[in-house]
């Protein structure tokens, strides 16, 4: 893209700070050190983490996150809640963050710590302050401890030489504005919630290894065999940092239209280098379209960690300014699109939510995964056309959004999506938080029209960039583009209370060489649509308003077929099967069924 | 006697034999297709925009799924009766290759046909259980390794001794089918039935007909809805392409005596 010249730059740049008034102030800073032992598999560290009471009330305790101890036993929450396996990847050896020296001032505050806010548990510290801390005031912890990594596990850990430092340091806990602290144990679902920060980060590691980290390497040094290597961030709420000696390493640049660049730096294993083209794409092109439709990206530079085959614990993960893919090493072209795009578009669109939008994952998972999950598809689409956007492979092309939809709605009903991660059993939580968020979205951009989608949603990004919004901003967003009702009628039902809108096409009849038709309509949600009468290369549309629970047409003529919501922008209708009736007994595929039987049989004998 | 006369010969035994696995392949396409439609419940206007796009395939998955217990269970049956039958019915048609067959002498040989077939797997069943884990092995043995091409093109390549010994498998049973006569019965008739069959059951001769047939079956199933007509005549094609090589097996017998 070409550069704008320097005034109009200017000028851009003003009405883009306009338009985000609220881009927050790094009020916290965190100066941190860490040595990887790649033997034992641990990391020493040590820092000085200043802490400044952004709230309105004077405190005079902080808590802490000690993340990793939720593999210390299995007595925390997180192995509670999992039963030691997370998205497919069993718990497979211990973890844990020792911390040997918390002071103010040179003032011990350990031994009066408790770590054991939740019986069983340790991954939260309670620190009472030596004296209370006014609302704008600062203290400034220093801090010693060990953090044992397990092996790859729930985003963090080792396998063979490849180590994912996530989660890695105490971190302070967030203290919302009325002074209560937002601090609570590592779920298996949801972990995010934090002040942004700036860091200052020093990484030493073997000489040869390499490393990639949150942030900008701003310094190297080799010393004694290792290498020290610093890393300099602001305004991000974590950083996390991966390490290999194998990894190959990538780069490209991204320029968005102020003409700010994006170093883009991709780490991977050897044998990777084709599918690395996939991952390099999918970034460069969801950075320009996530950045055109809700913000651009504000960091210098993206790291992409690809990570080794054995590491799956560590696949498909964010953190500010850094994000572990997956996916297979060939690029083939035969295979789905979810093998090679969809991990990369996914962890992307987390730079946004909750990157940039930090909202609490824990209480509402739905405006991280979920409106992540409706980004990637929305990228998907773009990228492959809306029908392929799913699968599209040996001849069979699906839409991505109706897979999220049949995946979420259809079966055993799930609990909506606007509740907290930790009411989720394992498998309702994709379902629900991930599928059923992005159906219903995606039934609002299809029947009300994509442009003021993104408007609507563009709104909330830019609004509560480097905020940290509830579920009510994203509706008054909303509401502010489409009027009070959407968020009313449509939003609330469909993602807090878990309104459907499943059409059916009950009855199909001729009489008097006219056609009788009756449609219904269930759920609650008042998604317009439209029945189609079908005779043939013959069509005839009737609108369905959304008010109208019961539809009944009566046509001239002999109408062969009825279809509800012919174009499909109804994601929110758990079963489409019952969407369409006609009169004749409808050819099946028998010709497919017999060419395929006899290949099978042709390959038994004679 | 020439290749292209048995296979010439052979022609109307081929025929039927196409005849008899479209008949049976119509059975089990009828138990797919009906499992299909009654996994859409009464509501046929779903199964047109299935078809017509595989749009809703997750539903179709699904609702194939409660109904799949009941046809996957029938296909299974199917197809080992039709693995049963194909002893008798190769050696028919291999008898019709050579101007002899009766179904009288067809019946009388099975017997020694299916124990012959039988001795052929029993003889490499070993051979093939350790090439077989060869693959695995060497897959699980690297897969650790930072560049996973090592563990998955090795195991490609490890798993070519296994595919080459099942391909030698099809072909020394067809040769030893081939070989089948109506001398007394016992060790010596078997090991020479054998002997024979793996000299005419020749891999380098096998392997040509065996991609073709993989070919044209691929082809087959792929061609595009509106053409799957041509499918039919390209599965001809295949068994024709069979009686071509299994014409040859008798030659080879020919060429040995």
């Amino acid at each position: 893209m070409p550069k704008t010249s320097s005034i109009l730059r200017v000028l851009w740049a003003a009405s883009v700070c306009a338009a985000l008034p609220s881009e927050g102030r790094a009020q916290h800073t965190y100066e941190l050190e860490a040595r990887l032992d790649p033997a034992s598999h641990e990391v020493e560290g040590r820092g000085t983490i200043t802490w400044t009471n952004q709230s309105s009330s004077p405190q005079s305790e902080v808590f802490f996150h000690l993340y990793l101890n939720a593999f210390r036993d299995e007595d925390s929450v997180f192995m509670q809640e999992s039963g030691r396996q997370l998205r497919g990847v069993r718990y497979r050896g211990r973890g844990s963050i020792t911390v040997h020296a918390l002071s103010v001032a040179g003032e011990d505050l350990l031994a009066r710590a408790d770590d054991e806010v939740i019986e069983g548990d340790h991954t939260q510290l309670r620190v009472p302050l030596p004296s209370p801390v006014e609302p704008g005031g600062s203290v400034t912890f220093e801090l010693r401890w060990t953090s044992e990594l397990p092996r790859v596990f729930a985003r963090s850990g080792y396998h063979g030489d490849f180590h994912m430092v996530a989660q890695w340091f105490p971190k302070p806990a967030r203290l919302e504005p009325d002074g209560t602290w937002a601090s609570f144990p590592y779920h298996g679902h949801g972990e995010f919630y934090a002040d942004f920060a700036r860091y200052s980060l020093q990484i030493t590691t073997p000489a040869g290894w390499v490393v990639g980290s949150s942030g900008i390497q701003t310094g190297e040094v080799e010393r004694n065999g290792e290498v020290v290597r610093s890393f300099e961030i602001d305004r991000v709420h974590d950083v996390a940092f991966a390490a290999a000696p194998w990894f190959e390493e990538r780069w490209s640049r991204y320029e968005d239209p102020t003409g700010h660049e994006v170093r883009v730096r991709v780490l991977f294993p050897p044998g990777f280098t084709s599918s690395v083209d996939t991952h390099l794409a999918v970034t460069l092109e969801g950075l320009a379209h996530y950045g055109e439709h809700f913000g651009e990206y504000p960091y210098d530079q993206l790291t992409v960690i690809v990570p080794p085959r054995g590491a799956a614990g560590a696949a498909g993960m964010e953190y500010p300014t850094l994000f572990v893919t997956a996916g297979p090493w060939p690029r083939l072209p035969g295979l789905p699109i979810a093998l090679h795009d969809e991990v990369t578009a996914h962890e992307l669109g987390h730079q946004w939510f909750q990157g940039l939008v930090a909202s609490n994952e824990v209480e509402w998972p739905m405006l991280d995964e979920g409106l992540t999950e409706w980004i990637t598809g929305d990228l998907l689409q773009r990228r492959h056309g809306r029908h392929a956007s799913g699968i599209a492979t040996l001849g069979l092309r699906l839409d991505g959004f109706e897979l999220r939809r049949a995946f979420a709605l259809h079966g055993v009903p799930t609990i909506p999506p606007g509740r907290p991660a930790y009411d989720f059993r394992s498998g309702s939580y994709g379902r629900s938080v991930y599928g059923r968020t992005a159906a219903i979205l995606e039934t609002v951009a299809r029947t009300w029209g994509r442009p003021r989608f993104y408007r609507a949603l563009g709104r909330y990004a830019r609004t509560q960039r480097f905020q940290h919004p509830t579920p009510d901003a994203l509706f008054r967003a909303f509401d502010g583009e489409y009027g009070a009702w959407m968020s009313r009628r449509v939003l609330r039902p469909a993602l807090m209370d878990g309104a459907v809108a499943s059409l059916e096409v009950t009855s199909l009849e001729h009489a008097n060489g006219r056609t009788r038709v009756v449609a219904n309509r269930r759920g609650g949600l008042p998604v317009p649509s439209h029945l189609e009468l079908r005779q043939g290369d013959q069509r005839r549309r009737i609108p369905w308003p959304g008010n109208e629970a019961q539809l009944v047409v009566d046509e001239e003529g002999q109408w062969e077929r009825a279809v509800a919501d012919p174009d499909h922008h109804n994601l929110a209708d758990p079963d489409r099967r019952d969407d369409g009736r006609g009169t004749n007994r409808t050819p099946t595929p028998f010709l497919r069924w017999l060419a395929i039987a006899q290949a099978l049989l042709g390959a038994v004998g004679p | 006697m020439s290749v292209l006369h048995y296979w010439r010969r052979g022609l109307g035994a081929t025929f039927a034999i196409h005849v008899v696995q479209t008949g049976i392949a119509a059975l089990i396409a009828s138990l797919w297709a009906n499992a299909f439609a009654t996994a859409f419940a009464g509501h046929p206007g779903g199964i047109v925009e299935a078809a017509e796009g595989g749009r809703i395939a997750v539903e179709t998955a699904r609702g194939l799924g409660d109904t799949s217990e009941f046809a996957l269970g029938y296909f299974l049956i199917v197809v080992a009766m039709w693995w049963v039958l194909s002893v008798p019915l190769e050696l028919w048609w291999l008898d019709r290759m050579r101007g002899e067959g009766s179904l009288a002498r067809t019946a009388r040989r099975t017997l020694r046909g299916v124990a012959a077939s039988a001795s052929v797997w029993v003889a490499l069943s070993l051979p093939l259980a350790v090439l077989g884990a060869l693959p695995w092995l060497w897959y699980g043995g690297f897969y650790d390794d930072p560049d996973p091409r090592w563990s998955d093109l090795g195991a490609i390549v490890a798993g070519l001794p296994v595919a080459l010994l099942g391909a030698k498998a099809m072909a020394w049973g067809d040769g030893v089918r081939a070989a089948v006569d109506d001398q007394p019965l016992g060790g010596e008739w078997l090991t020479k039935v054998l002997r024979r069959g793996w000299r005419a059951g020749s891999l380098r001769r096998y392997l040509p007909f065996a991609i073709g047939a993989l070919v044209l079956s691929v082809a087959a199933v792929s061609l595009p809805r509106a053409a799957l007509l041509v499918s039919q005549i390209v599965l001809l094609f295949r068994t024709l392409l069979r009686a071509g090589w299994l014409a040859s097996v008798l030659g080879a017998l020919d060429d040995e005596t």
